[in-house]
C-alpha cells in the first residue's frame, strides 16, 4: 500500500518491509525444524518460493523508486504482490505429515512415469508401428485382465504379441 | 529409427507399463490405504518411495536413450537400470521369493500386510518383468 500506487509512500514503508523481513527470517528457520525427509523437503520449496517472490516484489519497488518520473509507476506491482500471496497460499497447504508428504511425491513421480510411457508411445506412433484400434472387436483375449483395473486399457497388437509370448513362459 | 531400434522400442513398452503399474499399486495398496489400526511405517513408506524415485530416473534414462543419436549400448545400459530398481524392490519384499514363508515374515516384519490375491499380484508382475528384461537381453 504503501509503495504500490504511485505517488509511493516511502515513509510508511519501513515497518511492513521490517515485519516481512523478519518474518521471512522466521519461515527460513522454521524449515530446520523438520526432520530430515520429503516433508522437509516440501517445506524448504515451500519456504524458497514464497522467499524468491519476496525478493522479486522487492526488486520491483526498488526499481521503480530508482525511477524519478513517478508516472511511470504503473500496476506492475500488482503481478508481484499477486505472486506472493499465491507462494503463501501454497505454502500453507504443505502436507500434515510425512506420509502425506510421500503419497504427494509419488503421485508426481507417477505422473512423470506415465509421460514417459507417452513419450514412447509416441515414438512407436512416428515409426508407423502403433495398430490404433482396428482389432478392437476381435474378441483377443489379451490375459491383461487378471492384473485388474489398471490394465483395462485396450493393447495394441504389438502389445498382444508380447502379452502373448510372456504368457507362454510362465 | 533403425528396424532393431523400433523392434526393441516395442519391447520395452510393456516393460515400462508393468513397471508403472507396479508403481501405481504400491501407492494405491501400500501408500494411501494403509490400515489405520496397523498402519506402515514411515520407514518403510521411505523405503518404498527410494524405490519410485529410482524407478522415474532409470524410466527416464531409458526412454532418453531412444532419441536420435540412439547408441544401443546406452539402451542397453537403460534397460538394465530399469531392471535393477525394479529387482532391488523385489529383494527387498521378496514377493518372487521361492519361500512363501521368507516372504510372509519380510512384509509381516515391514508392516506390509500378507493377503494372498495381493501378494499373488505382486508376484505375477514382477515375473512378467523377468520375462520381458529376459526376450530383450536375447534379443540385443
Amino acid at each position: 500500500m504503501a509503495l504500490g500506487k504511485p505517488p509511493p509512500s516511502y515513509a510508511l514503508a519501513p515497518p511492513p518491509i521490517k515485519e516481512l523481513s523478519e518474518q521471512a527470517g522466521q519461515l527460513v528457520s522454521c524449515t530446520s525444524t523438520f526432520p530430515q525427509g520429503v516433508l522437509r523437503k516440501e517445506a524448504v520449496w515451500a519456504a524458497e518460493e514464497t522467499v524468491q517472490a519476496l525478493d522479486a516484489l522487492a526488486k520491483h519497488f526498488l526499481s521503480n523508486c530508482a525511477l524519478e518520473d513517478t508516472a511511470t509507476h504503473g500496476d506492475d506491482y500488482l503481478t508481484t504482490t499477486g505472486a506472493v500471496h499465491a507462494a503463501v497460499e501454497k505454502a500453507v497447504k504443505i502436507s500434515d505429515s510425512e506420509r502425506e508428504a510421500i503419497a504427494k511425491a509419488w503421485k508426481a513421480n507417477a505422473e512423470g512415469l506415465s509421460d514417459s510411457l507417452g513419450d514412447v508411445k509416441e515414438m512407436m506412433e512416428e515409426q508407423g508401428k502403433k495398430g490404433d484400434n482396428e482389432d478392437e472387436e476381435d474378441g483377443f483375449d489379451d490375459g491383461w485382465d487378471e492384473f485388474g483395473k489398471e490394465f483395462q486399457k485396450k493393447l495394441s497388437p504389438e502389445e498382444r504379441e508380447r502379452v502373448a509370448k510372456v504368457r507362454g513362459q510362465l | 529409427m533403425q528396424a532393431n531400434l523400433v523392434h526393441l522400442l516395442l519391447q520395452i513398452y510393456p516393460l515400462l507399463r508393468f513397471a508403472s503399474v507396479l508403481h501405481d499399486k504400491l501407492l494405491s495398496q501400500y501408500i494411501l490405504k494403509a490400515p489405520s489400526e496397523d498402519p506402515i511405517p514411515v520407514f518403510t513408506i521411505n523405503s518404498l518411495f527410494t524405490f519410485s524415485n529410482s524407478l522415474l530416473v532409470a524410466t527416464d534414462d531409458l526412454v532418453v536413450t531412444f532419441y536420435s543419436p540412439q547408441d544401443l549400448e546406452s539402451i542397453q545400459e537403460g534397460i538394465e537400470l530399469v531392471y535393477g530398481v525394479v529387482q532391488d524392490l523385489d529383494n527387498e519384499l521378496r514377493f518372487t521369493a521361492s519361500e512363501p514363508d521368507k516372504v510372509a515374515q519380510e512384509l509381516k516384519r515391514l508392516h506390509l500386510g500378507s493377503d494372498s490375491k495381493h501378494l499373488l499380484w505382486f508376484k505375477k508382475c514382477f515375473l512378467q518383468i523377468y520375462s520381458i528384461y529376459n526376450n530383450l537381453s536375447l534379443g540385443i
